[in-house]
């Protein structure tokens, strides 16, 4: 029994969810399923926005764009061409439970922006852009520059860039959480680089295409480090190494 | 627009294992505790109650969810089916069998979230091989049996539709 929540509202719109949410103590619900399990003891209401965001799919000339309602799951099971596929793994690394991936939706796991949601991280590496729904009307956004306000619509990522992207991971074993994750994606600005994990926080970086090699792999290591702290997966000199060798490996396979 | 509170009620309509229900409800109620208490239908286990464990697996619209981790204000018109569903006139589906023949079962606590999860997925996929039958039971944890049994049950029944 949730004792502090009070009451749960289904609007039929986002303006008028968005109505909802000047509410003290209300927060949004779609496919956040840890909201039901961290019962929040300071949210009375929850805005049940199930219903209102796409669930879809859709390419729109050279990007592919995705409904914030689209479950997890439905990311792994997508009949992908070849380059989509990193999707799906992503989406199955994020969250190992099926039964989670069936409730969990991307809007739900982009909003929570976990550094250690391997989707979050890929997304920050091939520079996805959002789209929001706030009380001035629609825009377009990158995940960095979002401050969490207003609502996430639609998700929009350069299918070229996704066709040149790649996923490293460290975790204690394949099905457990990522201590470590490093994405990388090829866009027409160069080489763009994210890292999480059980990190304070995500490194983001570009880099020319050329200039990706030795010092700047050494330097770049360096820097991503400083997110993480020595801890039981290992020192903060054992992770700068694991990134090196990750960033070695990016660097193969873009 | 549907707006609840807790000192109102809900009037929920859902089907449940073939059988429309209706049934007046307080909005902040969990699936998992409106299936076993409102409706006495205790094969739907709760464990963790945070979406660990899926000893709560039920399937909404034919997929796999924890009901622990869903209000039932949410499945309004939806159709659900909980372990007590699977059985037609007492005849065990061909996966019940297998978990009796392959004695996958120990303590059983966590049994009726791993029939319906395979369930599902010998329904989504015509042959399933070891491996895509533990990626899929990801969800659905046993302290028991070590899975080994569990998995021999269900990759039987796909075998054996072959």
């Amino acid at each position: 029994m949730w004792s502090s929540l009070e009451s749960i509202v289904k609007p039929k719109t986002i303006a008028e969810a968005l109505e909802f949410r000047q509410t003290a103590g209300a927060r949004f619900l779609a496919g956040g399923s840890y909201l039901v399990s961290e019962q929040d003891p300071m949210v009375t209401t929850l805005i049940d926005l199930n219903g209102l965001l796409e669930t879809d799919v859709r390419e729109e000339a050279a990007a592919l764009v995705f409904g914030a309602g689209l479950t997890l799951q439905s990311l792994v099971e997508f009949q992908w061409d070849t380059p989509g596929v990193i999707l799906a793994e992503a989406a199955r690394y994020s969250v190992s439970s099926k039964n989670i991936r069936n409730q969990r939706t991307l809007g739900g796991e982009i909003a929570r922006m976990r550094t250690d949601s391997e989707l979050c991280v890929l997304f920050h590496a091939l520079r996805g852009v959002l789209h929001i729904t706030g009380k001035a009307g629609s825009i377009k956004t990158s995940l960095e520059d979002w401050d969490g306000n207003g609502i996430l619509t639609h998700i929009e990522i350069s299918r070229k860039t996704l066709e040149h992207s790649a996923l490293e991971r460290y975790a204690l074993l394949p099905s457990a959480p990522a201590f470590m994750i490093v994405c990388g994606a090829k866009s027409t600005h160069g080489f763009n680089f994210c890292t999480g994990g059980r990190a304070r926080n995500y490194w983001t970086e570009t880099c020319a295409e050329k200039a990706f090699k030795g010092e700047a792999i050494r330097n770049f290591s360096e820097a991503a480090s400083e997110q993480f702290e020595s801890d039981r997966y290992g020192t903060r000199a054992y992770k700068k190494m694991l990134l090196k060798i990750a960033f070695d490996r990016l660097r193969e396979k873009l | 627009m549907l707006s609840v509170s807790n000192t109102d009620y809900f009037d929920l309509e859902l089907t449940v294992n073939g059988t429309p229900v209706r049934r007046r409800i307080p909005t902040h109620l969990r699936l998992l505790d409106f299936l076993r208490e409102e409706l006495g239908l205790t094969g739907t286990k709760e464990v963790c109650g945070e979406g660990e464990c899926g000893a709560c697996t039920v399937l909404l619209d034919g997929l796999t969810v924890d009901a622990c981790l869903i209000f039932a204000v949410e499945t309004h018109g939806m159709e659900i089916t909980t372990i007590e569903g699977l059985s037609r006139n007492g005849n065990l589906t061909p996966l019940q069998q297998a978990f009796i023949d392959h004695h996958s079962v120990q303590c059983g606590f966590c049994i009726p979230g791993m029939i319906l999860s395979g369930e599902q997925m010998l329904r989504d996929h015509e042959q399933l091989t070891r491996e895509e039958i533990r990626q899929d039971l990801s969800g659905n944890i046993c302290r028991c049996t070590g899975y080994q049994k569990i998995v021999d049950a269900i990759e039987s029944v796909s075998r054996d539709r072959r």
